[in-house]
């Protein structure tokens, strides 16, 4: 041990031309670097698309290919019908679609969560002093994780996307199911997709500095999402029983869950859904009200 | 599409007004360069380093944690907050430090808000209980995220590891540190930026005996090299040998601030002498009415109101025999107690 804390070379090559902003966020991508929590999402994300593969491959064989014989007889028109307009060109552009989003619907909880883990963490491991101490400007804290979490989210997206390009043409060519991957319903659904992690990863963030109780934050979060959909659809169609309005089923879209489920789905979510740049209006609402409240409130409390 | 676009303006917009806005006039003048030979001390890094507390006011609701606190911190000096348990140090602290608002008043470095400085690392290391470290991280790389973050090259990150003497374990994840390997690190944290202005909370707290001379010797040599070193515990004898001024709170209150010599003496106790001696009446009777005499232990006695050379040439004059004649100056501990009694209740 020394006490001479005054000979530093690294010190005298301290060069600091750069903006706080820019530090900061190379110290939140730092952070999560330095934890397993980026193996653990890393692992989650490969899991999490080969089960969606996986998932999505069986669905869309049975609409290509109904076992007729086993539909009960009143629904084997019904299956056929579907079989014959899955078979389309359009069919084929939305059953690739689908396979290369696969695994964004827990692929974006974990962009979710990971957000909401980047500002509770340090709360619950007790580094928000450390951190405020470094840089003492809450406001570019939050803006820096916002920007992490964002960063990290378009990584899921992209580790997703790739398994998904990989496996999309095998899968397409055994069903004999011929269309471009480059045509413009499955690079909307990817873009969308890629916008939908990287909102709720933002959100996330918002929604993790409104609480200090990571455990309590992480629940909310899931809640909002797993909860959101089947929530917020029950919700509007009991109303829609009382006000038969059409903007009744519609309404379901302020939604978090909801207004992401009509961003990226081609088509209509479900029945009365609105259009999907409804829901992509929504989401971007709630994003930017999320991160915005969040940082306020960071802003001002005491640590 | 659009509203990538709008997000990416909105983005690079906040972008180009804080790199105007954040960057500092000039480059930092880095004193003690890599020829710098060892040991040698420098100048404070930049700026000056007064600490001041101006009518700092902290309430919870009806709870007043601070009231009306007024003390400096010199450069050059270790200046000891002491208080019971409660009395407010940390909140004072904390505030200084950007990390909770006062409710009135001011506290300041070098004249300005710790969120006025323009990269407090430099300027400012702090050591608070609650400034820890992800248990998952390695030492090493919590340090290296606070060089990232304030911009200082990352292999100061191994320099201020060594300092502590932390070289060692710096790899392993901190859940594995004991409590005053964790103490050093937050020491090590402080010392990144070689700044000029120490603040440290408690951190004797779970050092060793050597870590705690270690510690002294290292508060010593900062305040020597022209530093300020402010520093809180609720335990005097962390600090009797180190400090130079004193400033003694509790229950939130200024109870007494100046140097250690002037905080013993403003005590305005009576001059209190111990003697042992078989004929304790008839030295009563010598002393005359300015000196009051009261039992004490083991058949000694307390004087008050005369010296001890008065007592001895009493003494002298009436033949008695005297054991022991000790005159009892306050110790530090005695002040402090007496200091933090009445309010701390």
């Amino acid at each position: 041990m020394t006490t001479s804390t005054v000979d530093s070379a690294a010190l005298a090559r301290d060069n600091h031309t750069r903006t706080r902003w820019h530090w900061q966020v190379q110290a939140e991508l730092m952070k999560v670097r330095t934890t397993r929590l980026w193996w653990i999402y890393l692992v989650g994300v490969v899991v999490f698309t080969a089960w969606a593969l996986l998932r999505n491959g069986a669905t869309h064989h049975y609409e290509l290919y109904p076992p007729l014989d086993q539909f009960p007889p009143d629904e084997r028109a019904e299956a056929a019908a579907r079989a014959v307009t899955a078979a389309t060109p359009a069919g084929h552009a939305a059953i690739a679609a689908d396979m290369l989003t696969s695994g964004q619907f827990l692929g974006v909880l974990l962009a979710l969560l990971l957000g909401v883990l980047i500002v509770t963490n340090e709360y619950g491991q007790q580094t928000a002093a450390a951190t405020f101490l470094t840089n003492p400007h809450r406001g570019s804290v939050v803006v820096a994780k916002m920007v992490a979490a964002g960063a990290f989210a378009v990584l899921f997206w992209a580790i997703s996307t790739i398994i998904d390009v990989i496996v999309t043409p095998f899968y397409l060519n055994s069903q004999h199911a011929s269309t471009p991957l480059t045509g413009w319903v499955p690079v909307r659904s990817v873009l969308l997709s890629l916008l939908a992690y990287v909102m709720w990863a933002v959100f996330g963030v918002g929604l993790g500095s409104l609480f200090r109780n990571q455990v309590g934050a992480v629940v909310v979060a899931m809640v909002v999402y797993l909860g959101g959909v089947v929530t917020a659809l029950g919700l509007v169609n009991l109303i829609y029983l009382v006000y038969h309005h059409m903007w009744v089923l519609k309404a379901a879209v302020i939604a978090p869950a909801v207004a992401s489920l009509v961003m990226s789905t081609p088509g209509r979510a479900f029945d009365g859904a609105p259009a999907q740049w409804v829901g992509l209006l929504v989401m971007t609402g709630y994003t930017l009200l999320f991160a915005t409240v969040g940082a306020v409130r960071l802003r001002r409390r005491d640590i | 599409m659009l509203i990538l676009a709008a997000l990416l303006l909105i983005g690079g917009g906040i972008y180009l007004y804080t790199r105007r806005s954040s960057r500092p006039a000039a480059a930092p003048v880095v004193p003690g360069g890599a020829t710098r030979p060892a040991g040698v001390p420098a100048p404070p890094v930049e700026g000056p380093g007064r600490i001041e507390f101006s009518g700092l006011t902290k309430r919870y609701g009806t709870v007043t944690a601070i009231d009306g606190l007024t003390f400096a911190a010199e450069p050059g000096r270790v200046t000891a907050l002491l208080g019971p348990n409660g009395a407010g140090k940390t909140t004072a602290l904390r505030i200084l430090l950007g990390l909770a608002s006062p409710t009135a008043g001011t506290a300041t470095i070098g004249g300005q808000p710790y969120r006025g400085l323009a990269r407090p690392i430099r300027r400012v290391g702090a050591v608070l209980e609650s400034s820890g470290a992800h248990r998952g991280r390695s030492g090493r790389d919590h340090l290296r995220v606070i060089c990232r973050a304030s911009g200082v090259p990352l292999d100061r990150a191994d320099e201020v590891l060594n300092v502590v003497g932390l070289s060692e374990v710096g790899r392993r994840p901190v859940k594995g540190y004991s409590l005053g390997m964790r103490q050093r690190l937050s020491i090590a944290a402080a010392l990144i930026g070689n700044p000029n202005v120490l603040v440290l909370d408690e951190p004797a707290n779970g050092l060793d005996p050597e870590g705690i001379r270690w510690l002294r010797d290292l508060l010593r040599s900062l305040a020597d090299q022209g530093r300020t070193v402010l520093v809180s515990s609720h335990q005097l004898a962390d600090l009797a040998a180190i400090a130079d001024d004193l400033v003694v709170i509790a229950r939130g209150r200024l109870v007494a601030h100046g140097t250690v010599g002037s905080v013993v003496q403003s005590l305005a106790r009576p001059h209190r002498v111990l003697v042992r001696t078989p004929e304790p009446d008839r030295l009563r009777a010598e002393l005359g009415e300015s000196a009051a005499v009261m039992p004490a232990a083991d058949g000694a006695v307390h004087i008050v109101g005369v010296d001890a050379i008065a007592i001895g040439e009493a003494a002298r004059r009436a033949g008695i025999t005297v054991h022991e004649l000790t005159s009892e100056a306050p110790s530090l501990e005695d002040v402090f107690l007496e200091l933090t009694r009445g309010v701390a209740q």
